[in-house]
């Protein structure tokens, strides 16, 4: 039987699902009231709003659980860059641009030291600390449209806000479509899918 | 009442020729007793010279409407408001903005039919303050103006309700299916969801039964407050459709303001992405084969 590593911990997988579906919820609501459109089939708003802004709460606090978990488990280290990870950054890519279709070796196989590849260290980093919170913030202060200042510079307060929140979630939802399709670069299409799933991968030699 | 309303424009044409002379002292004499510094309210005898003098109204002078019994002075003061009649001055095809739509549409709407021929356009509309919503200095102000009226009535205290607090409160409680209700409040007049939708009227309110509980009549790309509130928006701010410059606007309206450019880009992208996503599949699917 093929050595396998145990890379994703019970917890991981769960804040992941629970993410996944949640953003999911998210998008298409999200989407199907910006829009809206009494000619064609849409999710009725009522229950659009409804469902945004409840999976919008219950992914703020997966957030705040996966920060809290990566701060008291060794899980937090994965997403520290170091200079070793701008440096590989140009051999990730050339195999993601090259290597793949040669079925060369992956450049940064799973370890435990080393969960993410150099891109998916930095891309992660992108999502987990800057663009989620951001999504969730903007979203929190949509909540409360009578405090949003009238005015911010020469634009309106509500448009600033729900501007920059409608453009997070779009470069979320490009990330998350990047993301899935990159999930079937391991060495079986399905290797990384089921990876997520049940916690174990592949060693590799 | 055409006869009546082409003697109302002889008269006014009278008045309008000889306002320097004769209309601007009579009006002196009458702001000598009912010059007041507060709103215009109704039924008040004190009249803000200044907010009257931006209105349309005021280059007619007082007695055009006030005209029996007040052109002596002492004047008796008993002439009930219900004798003014708007009617006069704002019906038939030469009238300055001729109004005969609307007034059918008050005959037809709830007001008229609860109340009789006793609704009276000074119901609603302050003569001596009334300013066209495209002369509001904002469309904010157009909305408070316009729902202040709607809440003159409507948040005054009813039999069994102890203060207008209370009426106020029994108002809100008929509109929380609405989320932030106050926010609506401030951002739409009432008779946006209070006449039916997408049509340019806003004077055929019906019953609160037959109101628009449907949020994608104005939260969507044809959002019905283009043919209503927003029609009176200058032209050159919309020219892109409803407030698509979101930026030059004042509002966000979700479904309805949209910033093409960002949402084409967008869309774009997003295309470009599943694209690369698809030949970078097929490729390695492509070179998977070969190798086997």
């Amino acid at each position: 039987m093929q050595e396998r590593i145990y890379l994703y911990p019970g917890w991981v997988r769960l804040w992941h699902a629970i993410n996944a579906i949640l953003f999911i919820v998210l998008a298409v609501t999200g989407t199907s009231m910006h829009f809206a459109d009494a000619k064609s089939a849409q999710l009725d708003f009522r229950t659009a709003r409804a469902w945004h802004n409840a999976a919008g709460i219950a992914l703020t606090v997966n957030l705040i659980a996966f920060a809290a978990g990566n701060a008291v488990t060794a899980n937090g280290r994965h997403y520290r860059p170091s200079v070793d990870t701008f440096r590989g950054i140009p051999r990730q890519v050339k195999y993601y641009l090259l290597g793949v279709f040669q079925g060369a070796p992956h450049p940064f196989p799973h370890s435990e030291a080393r969960k993410f590849n150099p891109l998916q260290q930095l891309s992660y980093l992108a999502v987990m600390y800057l663009l989620l919170p951001g999504l969730a913030v903007t979203g929190w202060v949509l909540f409360f449209p009578d405090r949003i200042p009238e005015r911010i510079g020469e634009f309106s307060g509500l448009s600033v806000w729900a501007m920059s929140h409608s453009v997070i979630g779009y470069l979320l939802s490009l990330f998350a479509v990047v993301h899935v399709y990159l999930g079937s670069t391991g060495t079986s299409v399905g290797e990384l899918y089921w990876g997520i799933l049940s916690g174990y991968v592949p060693k590799k030699h | 009442m055409k006869v009546m309303a082409n003697k109302s424009l002889v008269a006014m044409a009278l008045i309008s020729a000889a306002w320097p002379v004769t209309a601007r002292a009579q009006e002196a004499a009458c702001f000598d007793c009912h010059a007041g510094n507060g709103p215009n309210q109704r039924g008040s005898h004190e009249i803000n010279q200044a907010k009257f003098a931006e209105t349309p109204h005021a280059a007619l002078g007082c007695t055009l409407c006030h005209s029996e019994g007040y052109a002596a002075f002492p004047h008796s003061a008993k002439e009930p408001a219900s004798r003014i009649d708007c009617t006069q001055c704002h019906t038939g095809p030469d009238a300055p903005k001729a109004m005969g739509r609307i007034f059918h549409e008050v005959e037809a709407s709830v007001h008229a039919r609860k109340t009789g021929q006793g609704f009276a356009c000074t119901a609603c509309h302050n003569p001596h303050d009334f300013l066209p919503v495209s002369r509001m200095p904002s469309v904010a102000e157009a909305i408070r103006v316009a729902n202040d009226a709607c809440l003159a009535c409507h948040a005054k205290a009813k039999e069994g309700q102890a203060t207008a607090a209370d009426a106020g409160t029994a108002l809100a409680a008929k509109h929380t299916w609405i989320p932030n209700w106050r926010k609506h409040a401030e951002s739409a007049r009432c008779v946006e969801c209070h006449t039916p939708g997408r049509e340019d009227t806003v004077h055929y309110v019906m019953s609160a039964r037959s109101a628009q509980r449907d949020c994608v009549e104005c939260h969507s790309r044809d959002s019905l407050l283009v043919s209503k509130l927003y029609r009176h928006v200058a032209q050159e701010q919309r020219k892109a459709g409803f407030l698509n410059a979101v930026i030059v606007n004042d509002t966000y309206l979700i479904g309805a303001t949209k910033n093409d450019l960002l949402d084409s880009l967008s869309v774009r992208l997003f295309g470009i992405a599943l694209s690369l996503i698809g030949l970078h599949a097929a490729a390695r699917i492509v070179m998977r084969m070969r190798r086997s």
